[in-house]
């Protein structure tokens, strides 16, 4: 999706004439009355803004006019579109049946997914065992820094079996459509030959339907931290399945103070805990822990930057 | 005599004639608002079940409907779907062109058209409202029409009658 295709007709001409590489950008950010900023490399000040009811169109827009359709996306202050590019929106809230909607949309993050294929394989060898089966895996990093990325590609080579995974089947829970960038149900980012992926609903759920008719034997996994993803990954952990997930943190420590979280490290249900960082020049490093918290592989620079 | 026989068949073959046409351009009307109402029906029962977006209705209806109803969809859909920055009802308006009155009749055109603005109101029950607001307006359309056809029927047979009488009258 070019970055043009974000925007409704009228507002198209700003985007035109701007010199920017689609490929580097990673996220456009739209505040009502406020220059509009992209962030690529470094962050670009765009010389115009837009005004309430330009956010308001841009939403309607992405939602191709059927802001009905994206309800429980309104809710969640944030929706998925083709491509696995992930739109937040927030502003003034209401409260409506019992939860929360965007009532008034002033400020809108695009956050443009970037599918970058090879760059776990500096991590895949130690994150399966001598079998070549997939190792249950927690990956810890704070946002925007490649958490979602590498998880997919950990997905696809374990279930095409490159890098010494033998191939299995992959049951990929995507709740906001971001890991296998899911458009009307199929995953348009390569997620491996193997893969069933669940787009929508919760994390329970979601591991229900796989574990009961699909019998992966990877449970993937984006963004857990609530109490009922502990609950999901306990149950999928005394399914059999190994299970990959991600969560927000600077590090195992972070994460542990999440209760939720420390119940699950506390539990061993993660073989592997990798944590990923961003250096200055824009570079990202890993370190690897076994469930013991013993360090299996120190400070290492992954193949490419990962977002 | 045989002038006044061909003479009274021809008065009798063209009221007939004329009023059948009349039936049939009616009939035509009628059949495609039904047609519209069933578009719309399907519309809602899409919206109120599954909540899915107007572009993948529009394809999954395409399959359905059949023509002229079904290029236009698709292409609507396709469009929308295409990011091409233009609005649903943008989109609509400017694909009823490529309908035309040759495929469809002007009236029923004319409710389509009017059709695509019902989209793109925000909550799924008033998205539904609109659908259905939208339907009443068409039943009602269908109610007259469905009238018309009822005089016009009892016009021809007047016609017939009266040019039956003519042909009598010149026999004799």
């Amino acid at each position: 999706m070019k970055l043009i295709e974000f925007f409704p007709e009228r507002l198209r001409k700003d985007w035109t004439g701007a010199d920017l590489d689609s490929h580097d950008v990673k996220e456009i950010r739209i505040r009502a009355g406020r220059k509009v900023r992209v962030i690529a490399k470094r962050e670009i000040t765009m010389p115009f803004s837009y005004g309430e009811r330009e956010l308001e169109d841009i939403f309607r827009y992405l939602c191709h006019d059927s802001v009905y359709a994206y309800d429980e996306e309104r809710r969640q202050g944030h929706l998925a579109v083709e491509g696995g590019h992930r739109i937040g929106i927030t502003g003034e809230l209401a409260a409506v049946n019992g939860g929360y909607i965007v009532k008034y949309i002033r400020y809108i993050n695009i956050r443009i997914a970037h599918e970058k294929k090879g760059i776990a394989k500096a991590v895949a060898k130690h994150l399966r065992n001598s079998r070549g089966q997939p190792l249950s895996t927690l990956i810890i990093s704070p946002p925007g820094v490649g958490k979602t990325t590498l998880l997919r590609d950990i997905i696809r080579i374990a279930s095409d079996g490159e890098c010494g995974f033998a191939g299995c089947g992959v049951g990929v829970i995507d709740e906001r459509g971001e890991i296998a960038g899911a458009y009307r149900g199929s995953a348009v980012l390569d997620c491996g030959e193997r893969t069933d992926v669940v787009t929508g609903g919760d994390k329970r759920h979601g591991i229900c339907v796989l574990v009961r008719t699909f019998s992966p034997q990877v449970i993937a996994i984006d963004e857990i931290g609530k109490a009922s993803d502990a609950e999901a990954i306990a149950h999928a952990g005394v399914s059999g399945c190994a299970v990959i997930a991600t969560a927000h943190g600077a590090s195992v420590e972070d994460v542990a103070k999440n209760a939720e979280l420390y119940e699950i490290i506390r539990l061993e249900i993660f073989d592997r805990l990798l944590v990923l960082s961003e250096a200055e020049n824009d570079l990202r490093y890993f370190e690897i822990f076994d469930k013991e918290g013993f360090k299996i592989c120190g400070k290492s620079l992954l193949r490419e930057p990962a977002l | 005599m045989w002038q006044k026989l061909v003479a009274g068949a021809c008065v009798m073959t063209g009221a007939v004639g004329f009023g059948l046409s009349m039936c049939g351009e009616l009939n035509s009307e009628i059949a495609h608002l039904k047609k519209l109402k069933e578009l719309l029906n399907y519309i809602v029962g899409e919206i109120a079940y599954l909540r899915r977006p107007a572009a993948e209705i529009l394809s999954i209806a395409a399959e359905r409907m059949g023509e002229p109803y079904a290029e236009f969809l698709e292409r609507t859909s396709v469009q929308l779907d295409g990011r091409n920055g233009r609005a649903l009802s943008d989109i609509w308006r400017s694909n009823i062109a490529f309908i035309g009155e040759n495929k469809m009749p002007r009236e029923a055109l004319f409710y389509m058209e009017r059709m695509g603005e019902c989209f793109g109101l925000e909550a799924d029950k008033m998205q539904i409202e609109s659908f259905k607001l939208f339907e009443r307006g068409i039943d009602e359309r269908i109610e007259e029409l469905c009238e018309r056809r009822k005089e016009d029927a009892r016009l021809i047979n007047a016609l017939s009658a009266l040019a039956g009488v003519l042909c009598i009258v010149l026999f004799l």
